[in-house]
């Protein structure tokens, strides 16, 4: 036999390994849930279906039942057949709803009822502990007989190895499942440890098979020869005793085909942890190929040990024995590993999953309910990890307790027996609509007590803890209570005598209470939604699937009519055409109220486009482009679509506020824009217009300059007459002088004032040169000659930096301001004496440094302007005098800006003008931007 | 064939074939009256699973093929 603690290290180094493949499927997050993402391992996973009552129980009940083992894996495939539509169903379900487990799932179609998911969860829990507790019992039992010495007496570790189990199960369980809570209750390490461990198990069985059946027989036929020939009392007697009925094979069959499915594990792994519906495809075929596999050898191994002589009673550990006393002991130990696999993964998967719907859905309501344990919503993880702890040593205690009883060797269908109880709420939950939270809970509740009664009672009473009286009497002596012959049935053995009894008043009650009492609203929904899940998963798919039946082309015309009314027929028809194919529809017969829905949409946008969406949207109603029924089946998509959305009013409400504030919003910033749009385009025009003045200008002034240019050349000669003239007849006629003077003096001026035009209009390039104002200026100031009457100050600032600029033409903003201030103060000189008022004319020329640059003020206190003249000075051929050009100011200002300098212009009535003129210390383009402003 | 593929797809087919199983698998197909059709029973109870599986392989790839075309008609322009 094998050594205790090398099989507890090989078995602890198994659990280390899926420990390590759990880990690295975890950690390596998106390309590890690839891995588990994947057919195969959803196939694999739900093999944790075969238990180690499956491993070692299925060679037990052929060897005393015969071929009874198979419908518990022929069942599952006749359900398998219907998946793609059941499934696929349950799984969408789960996705829209977030669905945690299999009470969660009745819960959340039966108004998300606490009471209907704290029903299932007690059903879920009973039926599912004892089966842990048979787990436990086969790793135990056969760890005894892989390590029992010859002298029969058990190692320490034999003895103590309950707890040992048990304390592993709880760690690997919750290091492997529940390590941190996953709102999605997916599992992928866990479930990647399940497919190994599914693997082994099979890989394991197949090797014990193919030894037994080929090694220590000749094969199959060898087999069923000898027992055909010699065949084994137990053989005869069970294929003679009412167990192979007809009956109990169906019976069989179908609590089988139920328990694939709503076993909380298989529900679990099935439908919880599906990452893709898709899988369910291949799982179809692979699952049952799977079952086919693990149970080709089941029969030839019972056989085999009755042919080798072993009892019947010791069959459910033939699949070990055989190979162990041939002497095959690393077979034994895979064989153990197999065995361990099957108990492990069965005791993870569903420790978790009622740990899960224990917390969720009878501890979470009692915290809701006493507010002194409100504190444990924060501590959910830990809650789940005491739930695992508990039912794991729970399933250990049971197994000590009861033992070899009845009770524990039939838990197996007992437990399927409790799980077809929730078959009536979930498959009428997802194909009958008024299936309702009342009936549900009538149904459940009836089941489970009649389970309890029929079945679990009995279990107890041939177990030995209760007396048999209650079997043989009846309670009370009702003899018609009898729990296996209820009502007088007495032709049935006691699984079908449950399923009978059960299912007739689960499913009798399920209904009649959904018919008696009425869904609420909210209930309506979530039928709606469960029973359209597989054709309506989707609101908006759901209303695109609805059924083609209306004449496209009646539609094309009525479309046509109206749009005919606003455009010519071409127009109109060609229009028509493009809403066909902006809607999808162009060139179909028959189209379904949501096309049409479609299509109206975008006649009236593109009527809308023409005639405003107001008037678009009367035209068409005007038209009656909906039947009455087609508008009634169009409210239908609608209301759909809102259930779909799984809004209550107010949400709904608050979201079109919210939606219609947006628009609200999106509104007034268009507006804002278009504001600025319009600022813009009124900037843009101004700028235009000045461009456009400016043109206008230039053009004159080339004009002007011809003009002035062609002009000089008479003049010239008039000049040279005049003085012609003057030399002949000076002194004969004093008129003759006095006229000669008048017409040499409006000659000078006429060229004067072609010489000002000439220079505004053409100017002449910039010769900047870097230099000192003050000797410059002084030059200038020395050759003027004003009036003698008239006081020209200087006060020029010896601290002048030098500045770029040109002499010439500086020299002419110089003279036009010291001129304008003459001609200012000689005005103002004029109307002082005439009212005799003390006048003294002063004009002050001064320099100041001005940063880099230098400051030039030239100030008279002259006449002075009104505001309003002061403002327009500056305006080219604007002037107040009778023979001014109106150009003195526009050429400094002109000349000042060609510097890239300033110049600014204070005056006041009767007290004076002051012109400041600011030249930059910066070197001076030929545009006029200094140097250092030049990239502006 | 591609009829044949349709078929297998089909819900209704599902169903029939759900049925045919349970005809398969039960009474008065599958009986155990008599020791000596063991070998029988068994052999047929394996090979009517194997063909069951076999139909359900061919159902699983015709789901499969008409969702695959299923995507390329969706990607097609």
């Amino acid at each position: 036999m094998l050594d205790p603690f090398a099989v507890i290290w090989v078995f602890c180094l198994y659990m280390m390994l899926l420990f390590l493949t759990a880990l690295w499927v975890e950690r390596s997050s998106v390309p590890g849930r690839r891995t588990v993402n994947n057919p195969v391992v959803y196939s694999l996973s739900l093999a944790v279906y075969c238990t180690a009552w499956t491993y070692y129980g299925s060679v037990g009940k052929a060897a005393t039942s015969g071929l009874l083992f198979l419908p518990i894996y022929l069942g599952p495939t006749i359900a398998i057949v219907m998946w793609w539509t059941l499934m696929r169903k349950l799984v969408r379900i789960k996705t829209i709803h977030h669905i945690t487990s299999i009470a969660d799932f009745i819960s959340a179609r039966y108004n998300k009822s606490q009471s209907v998911a704290a029903l299932a969860t007690v059903i879920a829990l009973v039926g599912t502990t004892p089966y842990i507790a048979l787990q436990f019992k086969a790793v135990i039992s056969t760890f005894g007989i892989v390590t029992a010495s010859e002298a029969g007496e058990p190692s320490w570790i034999g003895m103590h190895l309950g707890p040992i189990v048990a304390g592993l199960m709880i760690v690997f369980t919750i290091i492997l499942g529940i390590r941190r809570l996953d709102p999605t209750e997916r599992h992928p390490g866990l479930i990647m440890a399940v497919a190994v461990e599914c693997l082994v198990k099979l890989l394991a069985f197949l090797a014990a098979g193919v030894f037994v059946t080929y090694f220590m027989f000749d094969g199959f036929g060898d087999i069923f020869k000898r027992v055909l020939e010699n065949p084994p009392p137990v053989v005869v007697n069970a294929w003679a005793s009412t167990q192979s009925s007809p009956v109990m094979w169906t019976t069989y069959l179908i609590l089988a085909m139920s328990a694939v499915m709503f076993l909380p594990r298989q529900f679990h792994v099935a439908v919880v942890e599906n990452f893709d519906e898709k899988h369910i495809r291949t799982a179809m075929w692979m699952f049952p190929a799977y079952m086919v596999l693990i149970n080709i050898f089941v029969f030839p191994i019972a056989m085999a040990g009755l042919l080798s002589g072993y009892s019947a009673s010791q069959a459910d550990t033939f699949v070990l024995a055989l190979p162990l006393h041939a002497g095959q002991k690393w077979l034994s130990l895979l064989v153990f590993i197999g065995g361990g696999s099957a108990a492990t993964g069965m005791i993870m998967i569903s420790s978790i999953t009622v740990a899960t719907m224990i917390t969720n859905h009878l501890l979470l309501p009692v915290v809701g309910w006493v507010k002194q344990l409100a504190f444990l919503r924060r501590h959910l993880l830990k809650c789940r990890w005491v739930a695992v702890a508990g039912v794991i040593f729970i399933g250990y205690w049971f197994e000590r307790q009861v033992g070899e009883s009845y009770m524990l060797v039939n838990i197996g269908m007992i437990s399927f027996a409790a799980t077809l109880q929730f078959a009536p709420a979930i498959l009428g939950g997802i194909f009958w609509r008024r299936g309702n939270m009342a009936g549900a809970l009538m149904g459940l509740g009836a089941g489970f007590v009649v389970w309890c009664y029929t079945l679990l009672l009995p279990a107890f009473v041939r177990s030995g803890w209760i007396s048999d009286s209650l079997l043989n009497l009846g309670p009370w002596g009702l003899s018609f209570l009898k729990p296996e012959q209820l009502f007088g049935v007495v032709t049935v053995d006691p699984l079908t005598h449950t399923l009978l009894w059960s299912m007739l008043f689960n499913v009798g009650l399920y209904m009649l209470g959904s018919l008696y009492f009425t869904q609420s609203a909210e209930e309506q929904s979530l039928a709606e939604d469960f029973v359209g899940a597989v054709t309506t998963s989707r609101a908006l798919s759901r209303s695109g699937q609805r059924e083609s039946y209306i004449d496209a082309d009646a539609k094309r015309k009525l479309i046509e009519a109206l749009l005919s009314l606003y455009f010519d027929d071409a127009e109109a028809a060609s229009m028509t055409e493009k809403c066909f194919q902006a809607a999808g529809i162009s060139g179909r017969e028959r189209i379904s109220i949501v096309d049409l829905a479609v299509l109206h949409s975008e006649v009236e946008k593109i009527l809308a486009g023409s005639i405003g969406a107001a008037a678009a949207y009367k035209a068409l109603t005007q038209a009656r482009v909906f039947t009455p029924g087609e508008a009634r089946e169009l409210s239908e998509v609608y209301a759909e679509i809102l259930a779909g959305l799984k809004v209550n009013p107010k949400d709904l409400a608050r979201k079109i506020d919210y939606y219609q504030e947006r628009e609200a919003l999106l509104t007034h910033y268009a507006s804002e824009l278009e504001q600025k749009v319009k600022e813009r385009t009124r900037d843009l025009e101004a700028a235009q217009e000045e461009l456009i003045k400016r043109e206008r200008l230039s053009v004159l002034g080339q004009l002007t300059a011809i003009v002035s240019h062609e002009l000089r050349n008479p003049l010239g000669v008039i000049r040279s007459s005049v003085y012609y003239l003057a030399r002949k007849l000076s002194g004969v006629e004093e008129k003759t002088d006095k006229h000669l003077g008048r017409i040499e003096q409006q000659v000078g001026l006429c060229d004067s004032i072609i010489g000002e035009l000439l220079e505004y209009t053409r100017g002449r390039r910039s010769a900047a040169v870097q230099g000192e104002i003050n000797p410059w200026l002084e030059e200038i100031l020395d050759q003027m000659t004003p009036p003698e009457s008239v006081t020209l100050e200087r006060s020029l600032s010896p601290l002048l930096p030098m500045v770029s600029f040109d002499p010439e033409k500086m020299r002419r903003v110089v003279i036009n301001l010291v001129e304008n201030a003459i001609q200012a103060v000689a005005d103002r000189q004029a109307l002082a004496s005439e009212l005799d008022g003390p006048y003294r004319p002063r004009i002050s020329v001064t320099t100041a440094p001005d940063g880099n640059g230098v400051c030039i003020q030239v100030a008279d206190n002259g006449t002075g302007m009104n505001a309003q003249t002061a403002r327009h000075s500056f305006e080219p051929l604007f002037t107040t005098r009778a023979r001014g050009t109106g150009l003195g100011l526009a050429i400094v200002k002109k000349i000042v800006e060609e510097h890239g300098g300033r110049v600014y212009l204070s005056s006041e009535p009767n007290v004076g003008t002051t012109v400041t003129v600011m030249v930059s210390g910066e070197p001076v383009s030929d545009d006029g931007s200094t140097m250092r402003s030049a990239p502006r | 064939m591609e009829r044949l593929k349709g078929l297998l797809r089909q819900k209704e087919f599902h169903i029939l074939l759900f049925f045919l199983s349970l005809f398969l698998f039960g009474w008065p197909v599958v009986e155990f009256s008599d020791v000596q059709r063991l070998e029988t029973m068994f052999v047929y109870l394996f090979a009517a699973w194997s063909i069951v599986i076999l139909l359900l392989y061919l159902v699983s790839k015709s789901l499969e093929e008409s969702d695959e075309s299923e995507q390329g008609d969706k990607g097609k322009p």
